[in-house]
This record gives structure tokens, sequence and C-alpha cells, in this order.
């Protein structure tokens, strides 16, 4: 086996300026034979990366092959499904986030997480950017953050500015925006993507990529996606997925060109294996 | 594969672990999941859960426990085969069977009564009338659904019985079809309501496919629409069945408290729930052998109808 | 909903069965009308009970029913929600508890009459309390319980998994996503089903004569300790007595009930109503 499995360290160095944490080259999230298994299904098995800090990482892989369970992991989401069991270790900047005396919201606050299903609260468009601040403790103006965010993600102009629209009147491109904009709030240092653009027409899908080749800053970001052209144009890293394990993780244009695993081959060029 | 063991690795090694959880992403902002009013919250509702299930144990218990007392002294054989319940008598007989035919006869005419009218109103205000109709069809099962049972009770002996005199000159004050009657007509908003909600759940694309198909409409009902609903249907008819067994005002007031083994619609009878209501108003004491036939009697009642509704729950899929 | 031309004989069958059911409910509320006319008035609302027809009134019933309504909905309402909240949102989906919840769910199909009896033994005996409000308040409450707990857990369930997914994933914590999220998109559902709990329990005579409720109170009860009289359990006293005046009493308490029912679910519609716009 001889998968370029370690990403080369960045061209340059992030355009994050260093902060009190660890060394800024040192991978953000690192991920050490992580399994999970629902009842006595596995739906995960020992998958180990790294995720460098300011990078796209894009996890592919037929549908049902664990990209959701890994996203999902990232940020203790599996463990709000009956039944299901994590072991192995995460580290983030360092810091072991499966402990026991480690709170769920507190690691949920770092590492946000969008939907496949632009899942909206009641209420208006402020209310639903609102929800996660104001969970979180958030003790500034709410107005300038929500007008921050929007803007970010390109729906505050679009909105006219006006944050009471009722979030159910907004087109479906619009509502996984908001989405996004939503979870920015909160000011996480990783955000995950779970099939964003999967329910969406081309259109809307065009919105949310250009979102992540805006480069927020300070932002890493993991997309599973079905999106093979969407994964190849938006990351810089990817992960090939495979019946919950870790098949091939790379560079993503090295991985597309030049697969090193026979399985990801067959799956990029559609072959059935 | 990743298996081999040569994990990615940064060419700089992680800073050591600071330990300790995670500090609060906001400054000042410490509202984590162990905070006090998390904790005070999730006490809370364990504890109505708990009182919840407390009260249920605890009508459990209680009949169980006065029904067991019962049973030492009145063998479980008997009470189930003799045919007489005569507890007051100078020789006390306890056979329930008598209340219990008296209660079947009660269900199953009320059964007759609101099953057809109560699933064919259902199907009509769902799928043939207009909406005006339809509307004045809801209200009218809600004022039904909304009557207490005593006010039936009160109908069925003042009014119902003495209608049906001109019919049959020899029915009695108190008699089993008056109350067969008004029993159908309690039940049946329930019959309505939740049949009308399994035709409900039944996909148009189901009926699009069938009508597509050139089958007529009542073909349609009865070979597509009905089938696919048949156990929320089935469910509704449990529920209905289960109410109108432990129906008491109406059979109270209306079919009497003679405890007698008839096939007579026309001659007053005593149900479960007439002999429950009649002999807690006689005030016995407790711990007397009276007092424990009442609670012998709940406790039939109450598997009865648990066991219903439970059945009902069921074919209703009631969990996810 | 409409969808079928009307033809063949499952439409005759329903309209003829639509036709019935229409006039049955007429009937019933015309002959109620009819009956209670000439007794419905301020000296009927106020007045006691009376061995004479002509000055009978359901004051004292009217005031114990309000009661009645007031201590179960103080009780049922919290528990059984709150309960709700417990198996939807906190519970572990094993067995044990699933079976658990099951089982109080079924208590909702028992009939009011049983949990009289249980009443009887647990509150008025086994406490000690007599026949008094307090113990057909409590008799009641239980009675409600698992309906609210039912109709509660059946609208926590409508709120979608993805909206509470999204509320975890932006660091809400449980008691957060139940409070800002679950419990007001519930609200709506969660409040139907306490008015059709509570509407059940002002009917219910049943669980009140068992429990000792007294055909013949002068007096209105001013505190829970009071003998236990309620407007149900009137309109059985009187419909049990054949002589004319007072079956109209008897129609007349019925109607004072099912005005009060009424009233009863047009508050919970608008309070519904308020709660659906606030939600949306």
């Amino acid at each position: 086996m001889s998968a370029p499995v370690t990403p080369p360290p960045p061209a340059a160095p992030p355009a994050t300026p260093p902060r009190d944490g660890p060394h800024p080259r040192a991978p953000l999230l690192s991920l050490g034979d992580l399994s999970v298994r629902f009842g006595d299904r596995p739906a995960l098995s020992g998958v180990s990366l790294d995720i460098p800090r300011g990078r796209v990482v894009a996890v592919i892989g037929p549908s049902g092959c664990g990209k959701t369970t890994l996203l999902r992991a990232l940020n203790r989401m599996n463990e709000l499904i009956p039944g299901a069991r994590t072991s192995g270790s995460l580290l983030f900047d360092g810091q072991e986030l499966y402990r026991r005396e480690t709170d769920p919201a507190e690691v949920r606050r770092r590492i946000g997480m969008v939907f496949q299903e632009a899942a909206l609260f009641p209420g208006s468009v402020f209310d639903n950017v609102a929800f996660g601040p104001r969970a979180s403790g958030f003790g500034g103006d709410l107005h300038a953050l929500a007008e921050e965010v929007l803007t970010a993600v390109g729906l505050w102009a679009e909105l006219g500015e006006d944050l009471d629209v009722p979030a159910v009147s907004l087109a479906a491109g619009q509502r996984q925006q908001l989405c996004i904009a939503r979870a920015l709030a909160v000011r996480p240092q990783v955000l995950l993507l779970d099939e964003p653009t999967t329910a969406l027409d081309p259109t809307a899908t065009a919105r949310i990529e250009s979102l992540m080749h805006a480069q927020l800053p300070h932002l890493t970001i993991v997309i599973a996606t079905n999106d093979l052209r969407l994964a190849a144009r938006a990351s810089s890293l990817t992960a090939y997925l495979d019946r919950g394990e870790l098949v091939e993780y790379g560079p993503t244009e090295t991985l597309f060109t030049n697969p090193a695993h026979p399985r990801t081959e067959s799956y990029l060029t559609g072959r059935i294996p | 594969m990743m298996a081999d063991g040569s994990r990615p690795k940064s060419p700089e090694p992680a800073r050591a672990p600071p330990d300790g959880p995670l500090a609060p992403a906001f400054p000042g902002g410490g509202t984590a999941s162990l905070a006090l009013s998390e904790r005070v919250a999730a006490r809370f509702f364990q504890l109505c859960a708990v009182l919840a299930a407390l009260a249920a144990i605890a009508v459990a218990a209680t009949l169980g426990s006065e029904a067991v007392l019962f049973f030492t002294e009145v063998s479980p054989v008997r009470f189930f085969s003799e045919l007489a319940w005569t507890p007051l008598a100078e020789e006390p007989r306890f056979g329930v069977l008598p209340l219990i035919a008296a209660t079947a006869q009660i269900t199953a005419g009320a059964a007759v009564v609101a099953f057809p009218l109560g699933l064919l109103t259902a199907i009509y205000a769902e799928y043939y009338a207009d909406p005006r109709v339809a509307g004045l069809l809801t209200v009218a099962v809600t004022v039904l659904a909304a009557v207490p049972t005593v006010v039936y009770g009160y109908v069925a002996l003042n009014f119902v019985t003495p209608a049906l005199r001109n019919i049959w000159p020899s029915i009695e004050a108190y008699n089993g079809i008056s109350a067969c009657l008004v029993v159908g007509v309690m039940i049946l908003p329930t019959v309505a309501l939740l049949s009308r909600g399994a035709l409900k759940a039944v996909s148009p694309s189901l009926t699009d496919a069938g009508l597509a198909l050139g089958a007529s409409s009542a073909r349609v009902l009865v070979r597509v629409v009905l089938p696919a609903a048949s156990r929320g249907i089935a469910a509704a008819l449990a529920l209905a069945l289960a109410r109108a067994a432990g129906e008491t005002m109406i059979v109270t007031l209306a079919a009497g408290n003679q405890a007698r083994l008839t096939w007579s619609p026309l001659e007053g009878i005593r149900t479960l729930t007439a002999y429950i209501a009649q002999a807690s108003m006689g005030d016995a004491a407790s711990g007397t052998l009276e007092y424990r036939a009442f609670f012998a009697v709940a406790a039939v009642l109450f598997a009865i109808t648990y066991a219903v509704n439970a059945l009902g729950r069921w074919l209703a899929g009631g969990r996810r | 909903m409409k969808r079928f031309r009307h033809h063949g004989p499952v439409s005759a069958a329903g309209s003829v069965a639509a036709s019935v059911t229409l006039a049955t409910a007429m009937t019933l509320i015309a002959i109620l009308l009819v009956q209670a006319r000439g007794v419905l008035d301020f000296g009927f609302l106020l007045g006691t009970p009376s061995r004479f027809a002509a000055q009978a009134g359901i004051g004292p019933a009217l005031a114990g029913t309000l009661w009645l309504t007031l201590l179960t909905a103080a009780i049922a309402c919290p528990v059984g929600v709150g309960a709700a909240v417990y198996f939807e949102e906190y519970a572990p989906r094993t067995r044990t508890m699933l079976a658990i919840e099951s089982a109080v769910a079924n208590l909702a199909g028992v009939p009011p009459l049983v949990f009289g009896v249980a009443g009887l033994a647990l509150f008025v005996r086994g406490l000690g309390l007599g026949s008094t409000v307090l113990a057909g308040g409590l008799t009641l409450a239980m009675l409600a319980l698992p309906t609210v707990l039912v109709t509660s857990q059946e609208a926590i369930r409508q709120v979608p998994t993805g909206v509470r997914a999204a509320a975890y994933a932006l660091g809400a914590t449980r008691w957060e996503v139940i409070r800002r999220q679950v419990l007001p998109a519930a609200a709506p559902g969660i409040v139907t089903g306490l008015t059709l709990a509570l509407a059940r329990t002002a009917g219910a005579a049943a669980p009140l004569l068992v429990i000792g409720a007294a055909s013949f109170i002068t007096y209105a009860p001013g505190t829970p300790g009071d003998p236990l009289t309620a407007l149900p359990t009137r309109v059985f006293a009187w419909s049990a007595r054949s002589q004319p005046g007072f079956t109209a009493l008897a129609a007349g308490a019925g109607v004072v009930l099912l005005a009060l029912l009424l009233v009863l679910h047009l508050a919970g519609m608008a309070l519904r109503r308020r709660l659906a716009g606030a939600a949306r």
C-alpha cells in the first residue's frame, strides 16, 4: 500500500495569524483509529487522518459508505443517535474531544455543521441566525453579527437588508445559505458540510460552492459530497471512503488524476468493482 | 489502505494536550451542558416521568391488590363460571358472567350502530362531500364528541326509551337496546375521527393510480383505499370498542341494574360498569367482601379495556 | 379532500350515513335546548339544589366543576407534558423504557370509572382525604395524565428531527433545544391535547360518583378540602328522578356543562392559533 496518505504541507503558511494554540502547521483535527458502530452495525472502521487548518477537505464515496457518520463523528453528533458507539481518538488543536468531561455543546460551538436538508427554525431570518449565539452565551450585538454572517454568505443584499423576513419564505438555495450563515454565527473554527448541495438545483449549488471558494478566513471546511466535480473544484484534500473504511486520502488533484488505490479508481471512473 | 498504521502526521508534533475539558467558546458565556439550569430541567422532566409511571403503577396495584384479596375468598373458577351475581344475598354468589355478557351486549350493539355510520361518514367527508358539507360534518362529529356521557344517559333514559316504546310496547323502563343505540352514538365520533385520519394518511398518488387505470371511484375505495387504511381503521374500531365497554353513565341510567343473563335487548341488564357505579354509591366499608368485589370487577374491566387499547395502539403503529 | 364524483353505492351509503350523523347531532342539541328552556336563568346558575324543582340551582356544582378543572389542569398539565418531554427527548431508547412508556400510554383507553375506583382506594380512603374536592381533583388528574402524555408525545414527535439536529449542531444544549425549538414548535399540538384531556375530565361523572360526589351539597366549595360536588354528577342525580320538573333541570345542567366544555374548546383553539402564529 503506497497510498500518499500524508498531505503536503501548505505551499504558503495559512493566512491565519498564529494563535496562542499549537503550531499553526499542526493539524487542526486529528483522527486516530476512529470507529463508530450503530448497535452491532459498524458504520466507520478505524479511520485515521489529519485535517490541516484553513483548508477545504472533501469526503467522497458511494452512498452509505460512512461519509455522514464521519462528519458527525467530528463534532459528536453521533451520540444523539440511540445505540451509537464511538471509539478511537479525535484531537482538536491537540485536545481530545471524546473525553467524558468534555461538553459536546462546546465541541459543536467550535465545530459547526450544516446538513443536506436545510432545516429552518420557525420564525424570521434573524431568529435563525440568533439562535446559536444566544445558546452560546454571546453577549455582543446580535444585529451586527447577523449582518456580518449574512453578508459573508451573500444573503444580506439579497434580502434587502431585512432580517425580519420569515425564514420559510426563502428559496431552496437561500435556505441552505441561511443554514451556513446560522452556523457561522457561532464563529466555529471548523465547518462540516454534509452533502449541502444534494437537494439543490445547479444554480443554488453554484451559490454554495462560491462560498467555499471565498476562503472564509480562519475557517476549516470538511465537506461530504456525492458531487465529484464539486469535490474536485472546491477542495484541496480529498478522502475516499468505502464501506466505512478510509481507502485513500491525499491532495485532491493527485487523488482524482492518479489514484493510488484501485478501489478509488474504479469509483472515480464509475466502474462497478 | 490506511490500516498499516502509517497514519498521516504533520511534520511538527502537536503541543502536548492540555488537561481538562474545553473552555467555553465565548469568554464568560458559561452556558455549558453541565450548567445548573440544564441539570434542573433534566431532573424536572425525569421527575414528571417518574410521577406518571407511579400514577400508572398505583392504579394497577390498587385494583390488583384488592382483587387478589377478593380471590382469596372467592375462587377465580367460581368467579368466572357461576351464572349469578348476587353479592348482597344471604348466600352471596359472585359469578361475573352475567355482567360480562351485558357489557358484551352493549358493546356489540354499539358497534353495530357506530361502525358503519362512523366509517361511512368518514369516507363521505373525506372523498365525496364538498368542503362546506365536510366542514359541517366535522362540527357535528365534534359536538357529538363533546357531549358528556351523563348527558347521553339522560337522553337515553328520557327520550330514546320512550320513543322505542312506540315500536315495542313491552319494552322495560330500563333496557339494553336504548343503551346500545346511545352508546353507539357516543362512540361514533371516535370511529369517524380516527378512521378519517387513517383515510387521510393514504397517499393521493395511490388513488390517482387506481383512477388512472379506469376503475370507478367505488372500486378504488374498496380495493385500494380501504386495504391501505385497514390498520388505521382497525385501530379506530378497537379504541371505540374499549370506550363502549367502559361506558358507565349511559348504561347506569338507561340499561338498569339487574344482573341477569338474557338475550332480549328489551329487558334491563347490568354491565360491569353499572355494577361498579351502583356498588360504590352504596358506601361499602373498606375490607368487606362487597367492597373487594367491585375492585375485582374493576380489575376485570381494566384488563379488558387495557388489552383492547393496547391492541389498538399496536395496530395504529403507535411507536416510531 | 373532495376527490371523487358522486355516483355509485359507496357515495349513496356515505351520504345516508352522513345525514344520519348530522341529524343525530342536531336532534341531540335540540332536545337539550327545548328541555332546558325556562330553566336557564341566573337563579338556576347561582342557586342551590332543592327538593323543589322550581327553586333548584347548580351554584355549588358549577363551582365544584371549576375547582376540579383547575386542580386537574394544575397537576396533569405540567406532569403530563414534562413526562412527554422526558420520554421523547431524554429517555434512553431501551426496551424497559419503551415498556414503561407504553404501559402509561395504554392507560389513556382505560375507562374513567376505573380511575374512580383507584381514586377511592388511594385518595378517599388511603390518604384519608374523604370525598373532597381535593380527592376529586387528584383522581381526575390521574385520569387526564395518560391523555396529556400521549397527545404531547405525539406533538413533540411532529417536530422535524432536522430542527433538533441543526440546533444541537449550533452548540445548543439539550434544555435550550427543548426550550427554544421543540416546545414552541410542539405547543399548538400540546394545547390541543390539554384541551381534549381537560374536556374529558370536566365532563366525567362516573369517577366522581365512585369517590362519593354528594348530590345534595347546598354550599359552594371554597377550598379543596370542602365536600365534593360537580356538574356531571348533578346531571346524573336529576336525570335519575322521573318527575317532570327534574327532567328539565337535568337538561339545564347538561346545557351549562356543554357550554362550559365549548368555552374550554374555544379557549384552546384561540390559544392554539396564537401559538401556531408565534411559531411560524
